[in-house]
């Protein structure tokens, strides 16, 4: 099912952030994770990813480092603590609004 | 696939990040289409799906060129003409132990416009250049300026003319901006992921906090004054400008910033 693409990408900076809390990863292993983990709701183009990626990175959210698996130089992304404190931030406030929608689409008229 | 990766860089206007760019999303695409291969799709199909998948070239492209742009060091620009026209005051005011006055100004402005012509210049080619003429030596951070200079008031000892003539206050100031400076520097310097620019942004916060450091201890007389010099305001053309070539190096390594990557190959500069 196709959400809607508004609500996807005013939290996608969060769900990348908290992707890379839990561990290092490279641009393809995010988009493969994030497919897997929502049950292929977001399917997260490549041309949408980088793009943020540097900018997180250029903010100082990410520190970037390459490494070498199987013959290939991957550019790997990591956290910072900056950028756990911005995910702490965002989660707290997509709480406030999901909570507000489901009170919202519960009241009775 | 080269198409594609032709129409997005075409996007990105500033050159110098093209590299950086290009591998991460060509790595991407062939990781996609193996991924494809391997899920039994036909070869021309595995690469058509495989760039499919990434989005509009155009699109990313522009959002790509929005974050890779060359930055200017306003506030370095600011206060280094602030200090320049403190220099050039001091220098200029009616005075008559400070010969040359004239001179200074001129090779003050000199320097503003170097530095404004240098940071222009990408600093990996300036390191390229010097490799050049150092033949296959490492390139270590820490470069030093020589201060043989003569030593006469104007010269090695303004800090202390400047705490007589304008009192102590006004010395101490002087020495705050330009510490001030040298942090900036430092800052700056820190914060780059090019390790290059990192290092080339710290040889200068060095050059100018040593001689900084010893032209002050030098004139409070806390060790023997040697030839010191302070930066930007003790008279001696050639290092005036050296100064100002200093701060031109520091806003080139700023003003790539978003642009290069985190290592470059550095290759002699005509090969």
């Amino acid at each position: 099912m196709a959400v809607e693409r508004n609500l996807i990408s005013g939290s996608l900076a969060m769900l990348v952030l908290k992707l890379l809390s839990e561990r290092d990863m490279y641009g393809y292993e995010m988009i493969e994770t994030l497919r897997a983990r929502s049950q292929n709701v977001f399917e997260l183009k490549a041309g949408t990813l980088y793009p943020l990626l540097h900018g997180l990175e250029d903010k100082g959210l990410l520190d970037v480092y390459e490494q070498e698996s199987a013959g290939k130089i991957r550019k790997y992304y990591s956290i910072t603590k900056q950028g756990r404190g911005h995910l702490e931030k965002k989660k707290k406030e997509w709480k406030e609004y999901a909570d507000a929608v489901s009170q919202v689409l519960a009241m009775g008229v | 696939m080269e198409e594609y990766i032709k129409t997005l860089l075409e996007q990105v206007r500033c050159k110098k990040a093209h590299a950086l760019i290009e591998g991460e999303i060509r790595g991407h695409m062939e990781e996609q289409m193996e991924a494809n291969l391997a899920e039994g799709m036909p070869e021309e199909e595995a690469v058509r799906a495989a760039v499919n998948d990434m989005g509009d070239a155009v699109e990313v492209g522009i959002a790509l060129d929005r974050v890779h742009r060359p930055e200017m060091a306003w506030d370095m620009v600011i206060l280094v003409a602030v200090i320049s026209i403190i220099a050039i005051a001091l220098h200029v005011l009616p005075d008559k132990n400070i010969k040359g006055a004239g001179r200074f100004a001129l090779f003050t402005v000199v320097g503003f416009v170097m530095m404004l012509v240098v940071y222009r210049i990408d600093y990996s080619f300036m390191a390229k250049l010097i490799l050049g003429y150092l033949g296959d030596c490492r390139f270590i951070g820490g470069s030093g300026f020589s201060d043989g200079m003569v030593p006469d008031v104007a010269c090695s000892h303004i800090l202390i003319y400047l705490m007589v003539s304008y009192g102590i206050a006004a010395g101490l100031t002087i020495c705050g901006i330009l510490i001030l400076l040298s942090i900036k520097v430092f800052k700056i310097s820190v914060k780059q992921k090019n390790q290059l620019g990192m290092m080339m942004g710290c040889g200068c916060g060095m050059a100018f906090a040593s001689n900084i450091l010893f032209n002050i201890f030098g004139n409070t007389g806390l060790f023997l004054s040697t030839a010191t010099f302070l930066p930007f305001f003790s008279s001696g053309g050639c290092n005036i400008v050296v100064s100002y070539i200093l701060v031109g190096i520091i806003m080139s390594v700023y003003r790539y910033k978003n642009v290069f990557p985190k290592h470059f190959k550095l290759e002699h500069a005509d090969s």
